[in-house]
């Protein structure tokens, strides 16, 4: 597969604040990429370049091969999905959505076939006279989608679209989208701070921090493989202790040394140890060199998330099982539980 | 593309500030010219501390402004929080009569408050002045208070009130407590929207102010229609430094405080920059900077220590009558024909008060008709007016005159007996004779190289000075020229010799520049055009200040005048009126106001103290053979005759 | 017990309610009855055939007005778009400047343009610098018109800057990102989103405009009268009618309400006032 949208050495400072710091970045075709991050990272800096919105200082932007630098926005085969939707308050669900081919000039029975579809496509059938104002949330997410699709665009572009919908709806349009995606076959470029919507929906994600990128991959390999104790604790809680390497395959943590499958780091390194809640099981406090007291229990439907102090960190523990607070219990991992990342500069 | 709208917006900038800038040149002007920058001076600043009339207006200005704001600030608050109680369709009602008076042309709004003070003044001894004025600010500040605050009670938490009363407090309190505050900000930018709107207010004061009541805009617009004079160019440039320097010192201290907070402005760059704010923090710099300016200026006026000299009147003990009644008397006078104290004249209405404790109330007016209307509106009561010859007459077929007591005007003594008993007042019993002259014409010699003796009348129709030409704007001087050179009496009533004159009025109109009374004064100090008809004594002073203008009587004859002081019906204090007349007939005074004014004067005791050559002054003082033979004085017309000349005159200015 | 709290807090509005009938609702009527009836009691329509003689005048404050209210606009529109894309810091500071001119007293405003546009005045005697003119300019039309432009262009620019710095960017770059350039964004987004501004622009310039008898005065030399002239007359100046006077406010009256009328077509219901 090729690259349909590349970013070489692309930087953007603004008041002499660096938003992005010379970011490299390939997007195959037909891709669902996610950016992902906290706010401020850069993710929304980078969308509105490829956008068009926002040239970089320096660097270049390739679209299929050519550089789009100076192409505005309008002339761009790329199109937006807005963070707020940013509908026309002054069009209807249809002219929203005929709005792009109107200015294209396509004949009434064109615009009104390929609205039709559209408006098939995001089901909103019969909404076509409603007024933009007068929809929920969902509705006018629908259109703001179906407006950027019915152009055809080769990329489309999402800036945290399901941000201000509410849980279950989100979850649903999370699936719709992915499915949209799959359907048209078309790259989407997906913004979000959201790290399960990341995990979820996409084929690539990329996580970002101060302008930087961390990590692309695969949502199961940046889950398993965080390259740093930053990104491991974005995609999801966990206990991130300091250790030692001592060798290859020994680690030294809460004063005990523990058997682990990683290796290169070096004889008696500082390294993050990063150990997710899910991969501990309680044991008796007998046999554990880990032994902690039970200061809260919480139920959380599939699991019990429960705080366990020790002397000198506090562990994070998802269980099907609850413990009795507290008691005391023995924290036991394997060594395929134990990951190791170098610390993170600054 | 940025430079280019920087470029449009400096543009556009230029084009709202080019007047400003004209204008604050021209106050350190050294003449009072209005086109040519002769050298610099700050002589009119300093005057501007000595301007009465400007700075009576300032202080009317300010009280009426304060005034009205408050009540209308009172008044619209509570109104609001009535409206906000009720239901939606009574709501809607009364919004939309809010909306009336902000809709509504001003001068509706104007005409119609006219008419109903006239109708209570009528009824119920309600005068023009002060309370016509705050009653007509209030009425159209109040409905901004209201759309000031009502938006607050809506973007109020419901249940606030409910709340502080459930925490204890009694309905008053709770209010006082929680509900205040939440409105305040409404409140304030009602108050101050109130506030500048009545300061800067014009037309419906214009139609609503009295004798006493003369705001500054009032005042501005009256020395528009003859010179404004630099003493006003001086005042607005200060009101406009002040505001400025304001503005700068509030946009420093805020650009100091937002590059603290930079990155919390950026996060905000949705540009939501508050209008509301915007103009509040306006209104708030011109309230503060107003009541600042204004107070020094009074204060420093306040400090004038200048001691009048001495006018020599006959008899002293006479003036004494009434000096601790505290009455003041409202004269009503043409523009500039009254020497105040401007350019080291002596202040007769100064001089009057000082000798009898009388205060005197000035106003102006531009023309006999607009004086006519004033008193037919009954919009004010005067004591002393001065309305020309027909004039008079139709005042006195109309009874709008009081006869006058002549043993209380002693110095009717003076009066030339060629002035006592005319046409106009058979009997003398309504009028005492105050200047007199001729109409001509005035000429530019830069603009025309005709001789003096070839300008005739005719010469306000010839083609070569098209658009040099100014014109009379009242009818019954334009008509007479125009029957001067049909040969027509100046009194005629046959409709067919009015329209054979109204005819060649029209015709004229393309040559014409503009039709303007006082005007003329600024018009042709500043070369604007090369002839214009106009009274003697205004021609004599232009000639004084204007080396390139000369004045020409027509020897195929004009227009006589006399204007002369009266009192009219609804004056309150007759006597002291008259004793206002006999101090104008002092010798002494009608010299001043000869001096002054340039006008021919009546009276045998001033003749005869001007200079010989003045005395044989062709201009001034014509042999009595050309005013015998030559010169027609204006009778009152009978109403029809008025009403047809109006309609033509009306027709002429509309018409092509 | 409630109830009564509730009478007494719309009570509170009382004084304003008497007020605006009395200074506002009876004026009015006495507006019209001043139109119909002669100063006899009889009820006639002689004063509003009077005032329909007086066509001419009113067709030519409607031009002229019309004719000033566009300029305005067309001035005024980028202005306001301008503004409302600039950063907010120079936004208030520039805003300031636009309305900065209000403070000075309009009649000086006026007067000030007599000096400038004067055959002697100061752009006359800069043009002849550079060997043209003098060209006629004040007494003119064109210069009642200016008048009219120049005291009246920050009605136009403030409520249609007030709308337009509603309009969201992303709804801009929304339109750019469908495929209009700067023109068509303006022409397809901006307009229509600004189109409650303009209504309003265009009543508070043309109303005051229609009505003004003081800039037609001061510019236009007494030849140019206009409807606010012919009231004026009619009450304070040489013809003294104040039937004919209140018979053409009645007139001219009808006249604002018609195009008011006509301009709430295009509102979209947004009753936040645009004042000053």
């Amino acid at each position: 597969m090729e690259n349909i949208v590349s970013l070489n050495d692309v930087a953007v400072t603004f008041d002499g604040e660096t938003i992005l710091n010379k970011i490299n970045l390939d997007i195959r075709d037909k891709e669902f990429v996610t950016l992902l991050g906290p706010s401020g990272c850069g993710k929304t800096t980078t969308l509105r370049i490829i956008g068009g919105f926002l040239k970089p200082d320096s660097g270049d932007v390739m679209f299929e091969g050519k550089r789009i630098n100076d192409l505005p926005p309008y002339k761009r085969n790329v199109n937006t999905v807005f963070q707020k939707y940013a509908l026309f308050p002054h069009l209807n669900v249809f002219e929203n959505i005929a709005f792009g081919l109107r200015v294209k000039k396509l004949s009434e029975d064109e615009i009104k076939t390929r609205v039709g579809e559209m408006l098939k496509l995001v089901n909103l059938s019969g909404f076509e006279k409603r007024n933009i104002q007068n929809l929920s949330g969902g509705q006018q997410q629908r259109v703001a989608i179906a407006r950027a699709l019915v152009n055809r665009p080769k990329v489309l572009l999402l800036d945290e679209p399901l941000g201000a919908l509410d849980l279950k709806l989100r979850k649903e349009m999370q699936t719709e989208l992915k499915n949209m995606q799959q359907s048209l076959e078309i790259t989407f470029i997906y913004v979000t701070h959201d790290q399960e919507e990341a995990l979820t929906m996409s084929d690539t994600v990329v996580v970002m921090k101060d302008g930087n990128i961390l990590q692309v991959g695969a949502p199961v390999d940046i889950y398993n493989e965080p390259k740093n104790a930053f990104v491991a604790d974005f995609i999801g809680e966990s206990n991130i202790l300091d250790g030692i390497m001592l060798r290859d395959r020994l680690v030294q943590f809460c004063g005990h040394e523990f058997e682990c499958v990683d290796s290169g780091f070096g004889e008696n390194t500082f390294v993050d140890v990063v150990i997710r809640p899910e991969d501990i099981t309680l044991a008796p406090p007998e046999n554990q060199k880990i032994k902690g007291i039970v200061r809260s229990v919480t139920f959380k439907g599939v699991h019990y998330e429960m705080v366990v102090d020790t002397a000198d960190f506090s562990w994070l523990i998802h269980s099907t099982r609850a413990a009795q607070v507290d008691s005391e219990v023995g924290i036991s991992f394997g060594p395929d539980d134990i990951h190791i990342m170098h610390k993170m500069e600054g | 593309m940025k430079k280019l709208s920087k470029l449009y917006l400096s543009l556009v900038l230029l084009f709202l500030y080019i007047p400003i800038f004209v204008m604050i040149v021209f106050s350190f002007n050294t003449t009072k010219s209005r086109s040519v920058m002769s050298g610099f001076t700050l002589d009119w600043y300093v005057r501007l501390f000595h301007n009465e009339l400007i700075l009576k207006s300032l202080g009317n200005t300010i009280i009426i402004a304060v005034c009205a704001s408050v009540a209308a600030t009172v008044i619209g608050t509570l109104a609001a929080i009535g409206i906000s109680r009720m239901g939606k369709r009574t709501k809607a009602t009364v919004m939309q009569v809010t909306n009336i008076p902000i809709v509504n042309p001003e001068i509706v709004t104007g005409v119609s408050l006219m008419l109903l003070f006239v109708f209570f003044q009528a009824r119920m001894n309600l005068e023009f002045g002060y309370i016509t004025l705050i009653i007509a600010h209030i009425t159209f500040d109040v409905p901004y208070v209201v759309l000031n605050v009502m938006p607050k009670f809506r973007q109020m938490q419901p249940n606030i009130y409910e709340a502080a009363q459930d925490l204890g407090c009694g309905p008053v309190r709770s209010f006082f407590k929680v509900v205040m505050p939440e409105i305040m900000p409404g409140v304030l930018s009602g108050f101050l929207m109130s506030f500048t709107f009545s300061l800067d207010d014009f037309v419906v004061s214009y139609f609503t102010s009295g004798a006493t009541s003369q705001t500054l805009p009032i005042t501005i617009y009256s020395m528009t229609r003859r010179k404004v004079s630099p003493e006003i160019n001086a005042l607005s440039t200060i009101i406009f430094v002040i505001v400025l320097t304001v503005l700068i010192i509030k946009n420093v201290a805020e650009k100091r405080k937002t590059s603290r907070s930079r990155l919390a402005a950026l996060e905000e760059s949705g540009r939501r920059a508050s209008r509301r704010r915007i103009i509040k923090r306006v209104a708030v710099t011109a309230v503060v900077v107003c009541l600042v300016a204004g107070m020094t200026i009074l204060t420093l006026g306040g400090f004038e220590t200048e001691v009048p000299e001495e006018l020599a009147v006959e008899d002293p003990d006479y003036y004494t009558r009434l000096a601790d009644k505290d009455i003041t008397i409202n004269v009503y006078n043409w523009g500039e024909y009254l020497p105040l104290g401007e350019d080291d004249t002596l202040n007769l209405n100064e001089e009057f008060t000082n000798l009898t404790g009388i205060k005197v109330n000035y106003s102006t007016y531009a023309t006999n008709e607009e004086l006519y209307a004033k008193l037919r509106a009954g919009a004010a009561s005067y004591d002393v007016i001065i309305p020309s010859d027909y004039m008079i007459s139709r005042m006195i077929k109309e009874d709008m005159l009081l006869p006058l007591d002549m043993e209380n005007i002693p110095n009717y003594k003076y009066i030339m007996d060629k002035f006592k008993t005319p046409e106009y007042d058979p009997d003398s019993r309504y009028s005492v004779p105050y200047t007199w002259g001729t109409v001509g014409i005035v000429y530019n010699s830069d603009l025309t190289d005709m001789d003096e003796e070839d300008i005739d009348w005719d010469v306000l129709w010839n083609e070569e000075y098209a658009d040099e030409i100014l014109m009379f704007d009242n009818p019954r001087d334009s008509f007479a020229i125009a029957q001067l050179i049909l040969g027509q009496s100046l009194n005629t009533e046959d409709k067919r010799e009015l329209r054979a004159a109204a005819d060649l009025l029209k015709e004229q109109k393309k040559y014409v520049q503009a039709y303007v009374m006082d005007e003329i004064f600024d018009k042709m100090g500043a070369g604007e055009a090369a002839f214009a008809p106009y009274y003697a004594g205004d021609a004599v002073v232009m000639m004084e200040d204007h080396e390139n203008l000369g004045f020409v009587i027509p020897e195929s004859g004009t227009n006589l005048f006399v204007d002369a002081l009266c009192i009219p019906k609804g004056a309150k204090n007759k006597e002291a009126a008259e004793m206002y007349m006999n101090f104008l007939c002092e010798p002494e005074a009608a010299l001043e106001i000869a001096d002054f004014i340039g006008y021919s004067t009546p009276n045998s005791g001033a003749f005869e103290m001007l200079d010989e050559e003045v005395q044989n002054d062709e201009i001034s003082y014509p042999d009595d053979e050309f005013l015998n033979d030559k010169c027609e004085i204006f009778k009152n017309l009978s109403d029809d005759t008025n009403q047809y000349m109006q309609n033509l005159w009306t027709e002429i200015k509309t018409g092509g | 017990m409630k109830k009564n709290k509730g009478l007494i807090q719309k009570l509170t509005a009382a004084p304003y309610l008497v007020w605006m009938a009395v200074f506002v609702i009876v004026p009015l009527i006495m507006v019209a009855y001043f139109a119909f009836v002669t100063d006899g009691g009889e009820i006639t329509a002689e004063y509003i055939k009077e005032a329909g003689q007086y066509g001419g005048i009113f067709w030519r404050s409607v031009w002229m007005a019309a004719v000033a209210t566009v300029i305005c606009l067309i001035i005024s529109y980028p202005v306001a778009y301008i503004l409302s894309r600039m950063e907010v810091k120079i936004q208030s500071t520039m805003l300031m400047l636009v309305m900065l001119p209000m403070w000075m007293n309009f009649l000086l405003r006026t007067y000030a343009w007599m000096t400038l546009l004067g055959n002697e005045g100061v752009i006359n005697s800069l043009l002849g610098l550079i060997g043209l003119g003098p060209f006629k300019m004040l007494n003119t039309q064109g210069a009642v018109v200016l008048g009219m432009v120049y005291n009246y262009i920050p009605y136009m620019i403030l409520p249609l800057y007030s709308v337009m710095v509603k309009i969201d960017g992303s709804v801009l770059e929304a339109a750019q990102d469908l495929g209009c350039g700067r023109l068509k964004t303006v022409v397809r987004v901006v307009v229509p989103l600004s189109l409650p501004g303009i209504m309003s622009g265009i009543t508070m310039v043309f109303v005051p405009a229609i009505s003004t008898f003081v800039i037609s005065r001061m510019l236009g030399g007494g030849g140019n009268l206009l409807i606010g002239d012919l009231i004026e007359m009619q009450f304070l100046g040489n013809a003294y009618n104040p039937n004919l006077g209140a018979a053409i406010s009645l007139v001219l009256m009808v006249m604002v309400l018609i195009i008011m009328t006509v301009m709430r077509q295009f509102d979209t219901g947004d009753d936040e006032r645009v004042l000053l």
